[in-house]
């Protein structure tokens, strides 16, 4: 009887030194992550995980999925606040989404598309939004997810849908903006690289003054000019090899050059107009946001 | 009052044999979950996780190694590889990854070095040790030692026989490379200009500055012809075909030097290829 009470009593112990562990690393990784050690934090809910999988047929099936994800939750608040989103966007692929509670669900399905356009993954995350939409049934949780659908959609310069939902974001939270001023930008064609490069090839100079560089292109005609200027001296003054060599191979040079040039300045106009536009809207997004929140 | 007693001290029986066996059986519970975790994070390429993990815990120093052996941060790796133990079950393989990342960093001294005082008692490992002390010797150009070393190669392990043929095989390139010589190039491309690079190798190269140093001179003729050599026109033309003709020499003798070494490079760069894959079939690594 004594022995037997004992081998209990040690099993037990056993038992709970095990349990002991697995709560363990999750209340060293919350310590930790209180005291903004995100680094280590994240390591422990990893920990945390992994003394979970070990024991993953002791543990009813719901408490196990509630768990996991709740630690990759906190995992991937620790990555947010390190800014390593490619990590965070790793972590949040690997949630159990087979989730019955709604709220929860969409929870974890925000998550996952918040690390996506955080990660610049902007495709990805927009097809998270729409699985987010699509198997969530309260809509009143998914209202929330037009923020980040703004984003996203801008990010993919698809402003035409980012303004439909801009003018529904607006109406439900009553703002007083207007909403085809604030995308007035569309009405304004982006720039052409071939066509900056054609206008460069017809006139010198002018794929810059098209693309919003006149300066630039000024400086490029003015090259051109000269170097022709000075083939077509030496000619008339029967320098034949210098015109050809100097003159010529100088022009050809600044001509072809230039209109590569306009290409690339094209381009570059897009993206600043595209960053202008999109840091416009999103500041607009972020006021509101935080007003709300106040 | 007896049984009270008798009680008593059953019950501090327990007690100490708990306390006796239960703190020693934590703690290797603990380390061998510790290890278990570690493994984990490296099976899932964690290895920034690994190190903080690791950091305040200086019982592992393989894993330090392997998670920056895997960063490719080459310097701390060996660091840590070096503190591995004697008795640790992993230290063969530490010592093989230790001799290719000094190899890797070009000590092959000390590669050579680590890895001839390694004894292996498994012939798979011997074999990987000489297939490697190979391939630093072919590295440090040794040709003596790298034969001796190969006489050794008896292609009976499927892991590396493939790498002990291509390994010979950049030994016969070395073996068969042609040396050019630069003040040859250089002699050339004096004469005529370009032609030593198109003898270094760079054809291309050697075409380009030949009709660059045609037009230049062309034009000076021109400007020599109708001006006369006092003119600020011929002076300029001259000057510039001066400078391309002279830095077209120097440049010959510069291609074949830099020809030399982009060779040098690219064995180098095979034989290390070759001795890392048996490292990573061999260990899992």
């Amino acid at each position: 009887m004594n022995r037997f009470c004992l081998i209990c009593k040690f099993l037990s112990v056993l038992f709970l030194i095990s349990n002991e562990s697995r709560t363990q690393a999750r209340q060293m990784a919350d310590s930790l992550m209180k005291g903004h050690e995100y680094a280590l934090a994240a390591v422990y809910y990893e920990k945390a995980l992994f003394d979970q999988n070990q024991q993953v047929d002791t543990v009813i099936s719901e408490n196990f999925r509630l768990l996991t994800n709740t630690l990759l939750n906190q995992k991937i608040q620790c990555q947010k606040a390190l800014r390593t989103f490619e990590d965070a966007w790793q972590t949040a692929q690997r949630f159990d989404l087979n989730e019955p509670n709604d709220t929860l669900q969409f929870k974890l399905r925000y998550e996952g598309a918040l690390c996506g356009y955080l990660s610049q993954r902007y495709n990805e995350a927009y097809g998270q939004i729409q699985q987010t939409r699509f198997y969530t049934r309260d809509t009143t949780l998914t209202a929330s997810l037009d923020v980040l659908e703004i984003l996203t959609l801008n990010e993919l310069e698809r402003w035409t849908e980012s303004k439909v939902i801009f003018a529904r974001y607006v109406s439900r939270n009553r703002l007083t903006i207007q909403v085809d001023k604030l995308y007035d930008f569309l009405k304004k064609k982006p720039k052409n690289p071939d066509k900056a490069q054609l206008l460069s090839f017809l006139m010198p100079g002018l794929g810059q003054i098209y693309a919003g560089y006149p300066k630039e292109g000024l400086v490029s005609a003015g090259l051109q000019a000269l170097s022709l200027g000075f083939g077509v001296y030496h000619v008339l003054n029967k320098y034949y090899l210098i015109s050809f060599f100097s003159g010529a191979g100088l022009f050809q040079t600044f001509y072809f050059g230039g209109a590569r040039r306009a290409s690339l300045m094209a381009e570059e106009t897009n993206r600043k107009r595209k960053a202008r536009n999109s840091q416009k809207i999103r500041a607009l997004l972020v006021e509101n946001e935080q007003k709300k929140e106040r | 009052m007896r049984k009270v007693i008798r009680l008593f001290l059953s019950y501090c029986k327990r007690v100490s044999f708990f306390l006796l066996f239960s703190n020693p059986l934590f703690a290797q519970q603990a380390l061998s979950s510790d290890s278990l975790f570690i493994e984990y994070l490296l099976e899932k390429k964690y290895y920034n996780d690994v190190l903080h993990w690791t950091q305040h815990r200086q019982t592992f120093p393989y894993y330090r190694g392997l998670a920056f052996y895997n960063q490719l941060k080459l310097d701390s790796a060996l660091h840590y590889f070096e503190q591995v133990p004697i008795h640790h079950p992993n230290y063969i393989k530490s010592k093989f990854l230790e001799g290719i990342g000094h190899t890797f960093q070009k000590r092959y001294q000390k590669a050579d070095q680590v890895l001839s005082q390694l004894s292996t008692s498994d012939s798979l490992l011997t074999a990987l040790r000489n297939f490697q002390l190979a391939g630093v010797a072919l590295l440090e150009r040794d040709t003596l030692k790298f034969v001796s070393y190969r006489q050794q190669f008896n292609g009976k392990y499927f892991a590396f026989s493939q790498e002990e043929e291509k390994l010979g095989e950049n030994y016969r390139l070395i073996q068969q490379h042609k040396h050019k010589s630069p003040l040859l190039a250089g002699l050339m491309s004096a004469i005529v200009p370009g032609s030593g690079k198109i003898y270094a190798g760079k054809t291309g190269q050697g075409l380009i500055t030949f009709i660059q140093n045609l037009a230049l001179g062309l034009q000076t003729y021109e400007a020599y012809r109708r001006d006369g050599w006092k003119s600020p026109r011929f002076l300029l033309y001259s000057g510039l075909f001066t400078f391309f003709y002279v830095g077209n020499i120097w440049g010959s003798t510069l291609t074949v030097h830099i020809r030399k070494q982009e060779f040098k490079d690219k064995v180098n760069e095979q034989i290390l290829f070759n001795m890392q894959i048996p490292i990573r079939t061999v260990f899992n690594q």
